[in-house]
């Protein structure tokens, strides 16, 4: 025991013998095939140091092959996407009405997938009284250099956020968040920038949408559908979806999300991207009935 | 090839002679891989890694990678190789891997059905067990990925949709240090966790 303990030290010291830079260059594929041979060489040495060598590259490499395979899938998709609109347009174009109503569902509403608890989704989760998850907001007070607005980690914001400062529509600079609670969050002013009192603030889409599925994931958890469906109509109406998820979760409910705001398409996107995440049987199945509802067409 | 006890081993399936000694070739890389294939299981683990190298190695790519990155004299002159040392180091992981299960599945399947030979697999081309190895260790990193912290998460995310660091950076509101930071930190956090998951040893 004490024999492997110390030899645990002696190979870490070894390990520490490449520095954190070096191997930090290394996971992220920027060394020179010179430095990685060296590298190499003293992992040759050094079995914990290989290890930690072997497990980044299979990680690295995965991730690698990920982000090839996406461009194949995505033309594909164009391109089944253009032979559908290729088909249909004739029939379209005598079936087009000026309706903003959405192309949802021909069988029900989207299905929410609900969440397994990260610590995010807890922190912002929707209590009973809660309001939702809001993209803009406004200045609520302005004193002795500090300004403070009414929106908080409930809209996706974190300390060191920075929102933009609109004035008549107009985006006049930008702050950074010092203190967040949560509906509101404080700061110093920014140097250059002149807050007043009511000019409005905006959150980063990304930030706005990872708050809307959180609080979807959250009112999905405790059964309440109508809860999640709001936020996500919200949602839908606040643009594009350009957050890049990361669960099958968070994709299924992007899905509804454009489901909802009439991007059929995108929504079709978005419960394929879920089903390439891997979910469990149950989320599946719920995915997959998502997909072939949008998949019908009428 | 078989151990004193009778057990198969790596070993067994190697019918045709090595046309050259990789095991004395790459004695070090040896050396490191046996302790490699003990942890992962193996019964014996030289013939193991014998076996791993030998199939490692009928891959041109693989090969001119590891005389590059591993062996004991820099081949003088030699342009960069075509994969880079992760490829390398990924590929040489997965067969190694590959290699030890199939030994613990030909133990347990000889204990079970002594009388039936051993069916060698339709096709062992390197591209065919390229391909198996990258559907398994596929399922193995999207478990691991999930369970990631949220920051890295995303950040790796949007590098696999092929967005630049400053671009990320702009999307979440940092600046790009922080991102190359959260993308190392992520992709070693990752190895960490597909480690414990693999039976690698400590985390």
């Amino acid at each position: 025991m004490a024999f492997a303990s110390w030899a645990g030290e002696f190979a870490s010291e070894r390990a520490a013998a490449v520095s954190e830079e070096k191997l930090d260059r290394f996971a992220r594929g920027e060394l020179s095939p010179m430095e990685a041979r060296e590298l190499a060489r003293k992992a040759l040495d050094d079995p914990e140091l290989f290890e930690e060598l072997t497990y980044s590259s299979v990680a690295r490499m995965d991730l690698a092959d990920r982000k090839r395979q996406r461009w194949p899938w995505t033309v594909a998709l164009l391109a089944a996407a253009a032979a559908v609109v290729l088909v249909l347009s004739p029939y379209a174009i005598r079936q087009f009405r000026p309706s903003r109503a959405p192309l949802v569902a021909v069988s029900g509403p989207p299905i929410f997938l609900a969440a397994r608890g990260d610590s995010a989704t807890v922190f912002r989760g929707a209590e009973p009284d809660s309001r939702g998850p809001r993209a803009t907001g406004s200045v609520t007070s302005v004193a002795d250099g500090s300004v403070s607005i009414d929106l908080g980690s409930l809209d996706g914001l974190w300390k060191g956020a920075e929102v933009d400062v609109l004035r008549d529509g107009q985006a006049i600079g930008r702050i950074k968040l010092a203190t967040i609670f949560r509906d509101r969050a404080r700061t110093e002013a920014a140097p250059g920038v002149t807050v007043r009192l009511h000019d409005s603030v905006r959150v980063p889409r990304a930030a706005s949408l990872r708050a809307a599925l959180d609080q979807i994931a959250a009112f999905s958890a405790r059964g309440d559908a109508d809860g999640a469906r709001r936020v996500a109509e919200q949602a839908a109406a606040g643009g594009r979806l350009d957050l890049a998820a990361t669960d099958y979760e968070d994709w299924n409910n992007l899905g509804a999300i454009a489901e909802l705001g009439g991007d059929r398409l995108k929504a079709q996107s978005l419960y394929e991207h879920a089903l390439h995440a891997n979910p469990p049987a149950p989320a599946r199945a719920t995915i997959e009935s998502n997909l072939a509802r949008v998949q019908a067409v009428k | 090839m078989s151990t004193p006890g009778g057990h198969p081993t790596a070993g067994d399936r190697l019918s045709p002679p090595l046309e050259r000694n990789v095991f004395l070739e790459y004695r070090r890389l040896a050396d490191v891989l046996a302790s490699r294939a003990a942890r992962l299981g193996s019964r014996d683990p030289e013939a193991a890694v014998q076996e791993a190298l030998r199939r490692s190695l009928e891959n041109p790519k693989s090969q001119e990678a590891a005389e590059y990155y591993l062996a004991e004299e820099f081949p003088v002159g030699a342009p960069a190789p075509e994969w880079p040392l992760d490829r390398l180091l990924a590929w040489l992981h997965g067969v190694l891997q590959y290699v030890v299960r199939e030994e613990r599945d030909r133990a347990g399947f000889r204990r079970e059905v002594a009388a039936i030979p051993m069916a060698e697999p339709a096709d062992g081309s390197p591209n065919t067990l390229e391909a198996l190895i990258r559907r398994e260790t596929s399922a193995i990193v999207s478990d691991c990925f999930a369970a990631l912290d949220r920051d890295y998460r995303e950040v790796l995310s949007l590098r696999m949709d092929g967005l630049k660091y400053g671009e990320i950076a702009r999307r979440l509101g940092t600046n790009e240090n922080t991102v190359a930071t959260w993308v190392s930190r992520g992709v070693r956090e990752l190895g960490r966790r597909i480690r414990k998951r693999t039976g690698g040893g400590r985390e």
